[in-house]
């Protein structure tokens, strides 16, 4: 399955805390790739790809963060006007639910992580219709 | 004015007879009909006959609140089920509330006594009193309902919240008093402001009657200027009946009815009375209570008291304005919280962990508890849906045992602070 590994950090929200997040991370050698941050009431989540995974999480637990490792679908979206709508419009006829979703550009294109409810019946159902899900190899 | 002139200056020595008359009554009586204080009595090694002065009361032992948790619901009653005709509940410090009972008698004594008191205040016949206190399992609403009717005043029972409701009443009905928490009144007075109503060119209202929270002097200045009317002091517990003693219009002291209860302030440590107008722990004995009697009861509130006669004429001992508490409960919005109760609650919801601070503030007027709470690590997810629902669940559950709305803040893990010792979890940033 061509899923690909993301970590979540949650990140009270005070100063400085994210720079304490990113510092580790770079410590441990990790390049971020993509990001983004959900912004909840006292606290955030932010949610990395990473080249270095397994590293940063290491890293990250020792000192004491709070974070997780999930599967995500990277999808590869032309960079141009409707790049995102047509994966948006194909999802929506495939029935594939978004938890949530950020981009980042790589090369002449972008890639869009999308968080599916069900992640390995809506890969299955991407691929079925003609996607081509990126794995890790594909995005370093 | 007095209404009951009698009582209320009578010279202090024949009060004092009167006291220890009463007390050896209440004495005689639990011993004889009250299985749990004539234990007490026994363990203590004090038969009703020891008590031979009024000074002799300190050879009586003590009721703590954790006597009615213990007692829940009726164990501690003197009276049958038929004798009783009300009940008031407060909330427990772990879920478990402290029940109150009153027979017939024991709402007259509450009543008479708040009649003395809004007599002393001025309010009776010809004022109109709003009673903004909660009506309900509360003491406040009912008893200044009943008090403000037995002086001969209209009554209107607005109970709390809707407050632009309740100020378009205060105008049409002209209201002349009103009797809620200063920090209801200060809401008020803000949202009056944003109406455009000035409470001195719109109402009547001249007087109100504050408490049922921890208050300052300042806080009755800023009331008073910004409104323009007189505020005084209530005191009350529930265990005490609710409400039932205020400052009189000399506002030096809050009188507590010489024949109703007698008042003492000890020192918490060693329990043995302070100088007179030194600080301690108020102990108080009521002396007319039939279904649920109080005898030394350690309110855990702390003052002072003023024994001389008041410029008033009134000769009760008169305490001075509560000044903290000797245990850790927490006042907020006229609920009573402890943080073992938070406690209590967070350690049934498996998403959190055991540590929690809790933060006070005021937004406005209003008390603002917030509650910070760990997040269990096994627990976190990366969906913001997955940890709003915890967020919630907590919030519910709060609301549901400590009965007032709090703001949850999901934490980090480990990232609260850690106490060696005696924990330190209340930051009270609320300014009295």
């Amino acid at each position: 399955m061509t899923l690909v590994k993301q970590l979540s950090v949650m990140v009270e929200n005070r100063v400085g805390r994210l720079a304490e997040v990113t510092g580790t991370i770079g410590e441990a050698g990790a390049n971020i790739l993509g990001f983004s941050i959900a912004e909840g009431e006292n606290f955030g989540i932010v949610r990395f790809i990473l080249d270095r995974t397994d590293e940063a999480y290491a890293a990250l637990k020792a000192n004491g963060h709070t974070v997780s490792c999930s599967d995500v679908i990277a999808l590869p979206i032309e960079d141009n006007p409707g790049g995102l709508h047509r994966v948006a419009a194909r999802c929506a006829q495939l029935g594939v639910n978004i938890a949530y979703a950020y981009a980042f550009r790589k090369g002449d294109g972008a890639v869009l992580v999308l968080k599916a409810d069900d992640a390995l019946r809506s890969i299955s159902l991407l691929k079925g219709d003609g996607f081509q899900p990126l794995d890790k190899k594909d995005l370093v | 004015m007095y209404w009951n002139a009698r009582m209320e200056c009578m010279p202090k020595e024949e009060l004092k007879r009167h006291q220890f008359r009463e007390l050896k009554t209440l004495v005689y009586r639990l011993y004889s009909f009250n299985n749990f204080y004539r234990d007490r009595m026994k363990e203590q090694g004090v038969h009703p006959d020891d008590i031979q002065s009024l000074e002799d009361i300190r050879k009586l032992p003590f009721m703590h609140k954790q006597d009615l948790r213990d007692h829940y619901p009726t164990k501690l009653f003197t009276s049958t089920r038929d004798e009783v005709v009300r009940y008031h509940v407060s909330s427990g410090t772990t879920g478990k509330p402290t029940l109150v009972g009153y027979t017939a008698q024991d709402i007259e004594f509450w009543t008479d006594s708040l009649a003395r008191a809004l007599t002393s205040i001025g309010i009776g016949t010809g004022d109109v009193v709003q009673v903004s206190y909660g009506y309900g399992l509360f003491t406040g609403g009912l008893g200044l309902h009943y008090g403000a009717e037995r002086v001969g005043a209209t009554v209107l029972p607005a109970s709390v919240g809707n407050t632009e409701r309740q100020l378009e009443l205060m105008i049409d009905l002209e209201v002349t008093a009103i009797a809620c928490t200063p920090s209801y009144m200060i809401h008020m007075g803000e949202v009056a402001k944003k109406l455009g109503i000035d409470f001195q060119r719109d109402t009547k209202l001249r007087k109100a009657v504050l408490g049922a929270e921890p208050w300052s002097e300042g806080m009755r200045q800023h009331i008073q200027e910004t409104l323009g009317i007189q505020a005084y002091d209530i005191y009350g517990t529930s265990e005490l009946s609710g409400p039932m003693f205020t400052e009189c219009e000399e506002r030096n002291g809050i009188h507590v009815w010489g024949d109703v209860a007698i008042v003492e302030i000890l020192d918490p440590e060693t329990e043995e009375p302070v100088p007179e107008g030194e600080e301690g722990e108020l102990v108080i004995t009521v002396l007319k209570k039939e279904a649920m009697p109080m005898i030394r009861y350690r309110i855990r509130d702390l003052t002072y008291a003023l024994e001389e006669k008041c410029e008033c004429g009134r000769t009760s001992a008169r305490i001075g304005r509560i000044s903290g508490r000797t245990d850790d409960m927490l006042i907020i919005r006229g609920i009573n919280i402890f943080p073992s109760q938070v406690e209590h609650t967070l350690m049934n919801i498996p998403e959190v962990g055991e540590q929690f601070m809790i933060i006070l503030d005021r937004k406005g007027a209003l008390d603002v508890m917030t509650v910070q709470t760990e997040l269990c690590p096994d627990h976190f997810s990366d969906k913001m849906s997955d940890m709003m629902a915890i967020k919630k669940k907590i919030d519910s559950d709060m609301k549901k045992y400590l009965n007032i709305s709090v703001n949850v803040e999901l934490m980090d893990p480990g990232s609260l602070p850690r106490f060696e010792g005696k924990a330190k979890r209340v930051i009270d940033k609320r300014v009295f």
